[in-house]
């Protein structure tokens, strides 16, 4: 039986590997400039023309890498978030990260007033560092209200939703102080886009997710336990508190990192861990591992469509993953 | 069996690795080998063919070096300038290319997506790109020299027509255009001269999904053609708000009667169809605060179409000029 677990779980990395693989060099191939294989193969090993250089390695490969990172980050997040509440249906978003980072890039655009002098290259990166410190200030403020001498799962999710909520309010009113351009330009953000990536953006997040995801796997054997129950988990001698502390400010960063970069995509934080257990079982080593490639795959494979289905426009990728989303949600709830 | 697909799998992915790294590492140098500037990146069709000389513009980005005589420009919004300098461009955005006053030269132009789609900008093979909006600057200027107007930063229309001629070198045009449309915004002024009163005020507003806005000066919808060539006034309140500097305002319902002026010229905008709403003023019009305003009940209350006052190059100036004396001078007092 384990063995065969064992085989199972060699396999299906090897077999997400290889779907991500396939869609990486299926979606490098695709765009409004149709190049053809053998085009693509001479452009990766240096020798096609500028033009194809360009296209691949400045517009088409960032996005690509950046989903792959993004979406792997958001799936572990989310596993993360499902464990520690102890709730199938939790996700960053849920809980108001998604919507934290949100206002924090709002509040930006809002106060540099979406001029366009100068804000360019700061904006690069003060754009994800505001994201980021969005959604960290949000996890403090759902931490610190939902503490009550510890802080159960329940209270956590009861708090997040309440925030989200309010934080959703405050964006909307922040929205309609800003003018046309800004307001465009967050709309633009807040739908989930990753038309704006370049190799800075994958450079600010490669360490986040190279680093933290790692981490997280070593820190499975708590997840495990954790999984098992507050009360359990303290008689089998976990700090239950400090590692939940811990794991949140983990799940957080992650999500902050490609939410930062990627613009605000939920459910996919909820949807990948979902399939992944349901593949692999709840064994955290086995069960983070799987859900980042699902992610990778999922946000690559929406990248993708969504760059392709109303060319040459595009669909924010945050609509495609909700759109792909919610049927395998009606199915779950039907199934139920 | 097991270890055997294990290693299996292993060694193929590994392999496949190994060729990749092996290809990128013999690509990098071949670039550095290669005598054109492997990554500086222009397209193959670059100026350099067809002129060897290029001007530097300023703009809110920096100086930018552009083609002496761009062949294929590209722009989002600002269309209908270059057509009216006598430049076609090969791209434009689906909203400039819905503009009705153009719709005979457009033949042929292409849409480049909203938001930009680089790809199709790249598949154009510009020379030259002129935008209003800095999303993706950094990756368009890649493909060629780029740039960026905002909105209404160049003080005023006829300012915004000079730095595009500027750009493509068709200054004496833009002046040229300049004149004459003086000269029609004075015969204008005579024509309908007999027809308004000393003090009268002429308002500009838009009721786009049942919110209404009052414009200024210099933000479209004929407000230049009505405050700057036309020299009306617009009523108290808005004058002030342009003083200050703001160009458009959302009016709540109570506060409309305070904005309204003694000739009102209305357009409608429904943001699902992208167009004008007829149905929306007639519900409007009846509501009680509308139809005490005293130019509702002078009937001096004039529905233009959002397609014809929306923008603002030298084609719509031209007709809103002509639509909007027809307007007035129909009222006969």
């Amino acid at each position: 039986m384990m063995e065969e677990r064992r085989l199972r779980f060699k396999t299906q990395i090897a077999v997400f590997i290889a779907l991500i693989i396939a869609t990486f060099f299926v979606s490098l191939n695709t765009g409004v400039i149709q190049l053809s294989p053998a085009e693509t193969i001479r452009t990766l090993l240096g020798k096609g023309t500028d033009a194809n250089h360009l296209l691949l390695f400045e517009f088409r490969m960032p996005r690509m890498v950046l989903s792959i990172l993004a979406g792997a980050a958001l799936a572990v997040s989310g596993a993360i978030f499902q464990t520690i509440t102890r709730n199938e249906l939790a996700d960053p978003g849920i809980i108001g990260i998604n919507v934290g980072a949100s206002v924090a890039i709002v509040s930006f655009i809002f106060l540099t007033g979406g001029t366009v002098e100068s804000l360019t290259l700061t904006s690069k990166v003060l754009l994800p560092l505001a994201a980021f410190a969005g959604a960290m200030t949000t996890a403090l403020l759902i931490y610190m209200f939902a503490w009550n001498r510890g802080v159960s799962p329940l209270r956590l999710v009861l708090v997040g939703v309440a925030l989200n909520a309010i934080l959703s309010a405050l964006l909307i009113v922040i929205q309609l102080q800003m003018e046309a351009n800004s307001f465009m330009k967050a709309l633009v953000w807040l739908s989930g886009s990753i038309w704006a990536a370049n190799w800075d953006y994958v450079t600010i997040t490669v360490p986040a997710v190279f680093l933290i995801i790692p981490f997280v796997i070593y820190k499975s054997r708590y997840l495990n336990v954790l999984h098992l129950g507050d009360q359990l988990s303290t008689g089998l001698g976990l700090h239950v508190e400090r590692e939940r502390q811990i794991l949140i400010i983990l799940a957080v960063a992650l999500a902050g990192s490609a939410v930062a970069v990627s613009g605000n995509i939920t459910f996919l934080g909820l949807i990948a861990p979902h399939i992944a257990r349901k593949l692999i079982g709840p064994q955290h080593e086995r069960f983070m591992l799987i859900s980042a490639l699902i992610g990778a795959l999922f946000l690559l494979l929406a990248d993708l469509i969504g760059r392709v289905i109303i060319m040459p426009s595009e669909l924010p990728v945050g609509l495609v993953v909700a759109c792909l989303g919610a049927p395998y949600f009606l199915y779950l709830l039907m199934k139920s | 069996m097991k270890l055997n697909k294990k290693r299996l799998l292993l060694n193929l992915f590994l392999f496949g690795l190994m060729v990749i790294m092996a290809a990128c590492s013999s690509g990098a140098a071949e670039n550095s080998q290669q005598e054109s500037p492997g990554n500086e990146q222009k397209t193959e069709q670059t100026a350099e063919e067809t002129a060897s000389e290029t001007r530097v513009i300023e703009t809110v980005k920096g100086d930018v070096e552009v083609p002496a005589n761009p062949q294929r420009i590209i722009t989002d919004l600002y269309l209908a300038d270059f057509i009216a300098l006598g430049v076609k461009p090969v791209g434009a955005n689906e909203w400039a290319l819905r503009n009705p006053f153009i719709q005979e030269q457009i033949d042929g132009i292409e849409d480049i997506g909203a938001p930009i789609s680089v790809e199709k900008v790249l598949q154009l093979q510009p020379d030259l790109i002129v935008v209003q909006s800095d999303e993706n600057y950094e990756k368009l200027s890649q493909i060629a020299p780029t740039v960026v107007i905002p909105y209404a930063s160049e003080g005023d229309f006829y300012g915004e027509l000079r730095k595009i001629a500027e750009i493509i070198g068709k200054e004496k045009e833009a002046e040229d255009w300049i004149a004459s449309f003086e000269e029609k915004a004075a015969q204008a002024r005579k024509q309908i001269e007999p027809h308004i009163e000393e003090g009268e005020t002429f308002g500009i507003y838009e009721i786009a999904d049942e919110k209404v806005y009052i414009f200024g000066d210099n933000w479209g919808r004929g407000g230049h053609v009505l405050y700057r060539a036309l020299k009306l006034n617009p009523p108290a309140m808005m004058q002030e708000l342009i003083s200050q500097g703001t160009q458009w305002k959302e009016l709540s319902l109570e506060a409309l009667p305070e904005y309204a002026a003694d000739h009102m010229f209305i357009t409608t905008y429904n943001s699902q169809s992208k167009g004008p709403d007829q149905e929306l003023f007639k519900k409007m019009k009846s509501s009680a605060v509308w139809s005490n305003l005293e130019a509702i009940k002078n009937d001096q209350v004039y529905l233009m179409n959002f397609l014809h006052m929306y923008y603002a190059d030298p084609f719509s100036l031209e007709e809103q000029l002509d639509l909007m004396v027809e307007k007035i001078i129909g009222v006969e007092k």
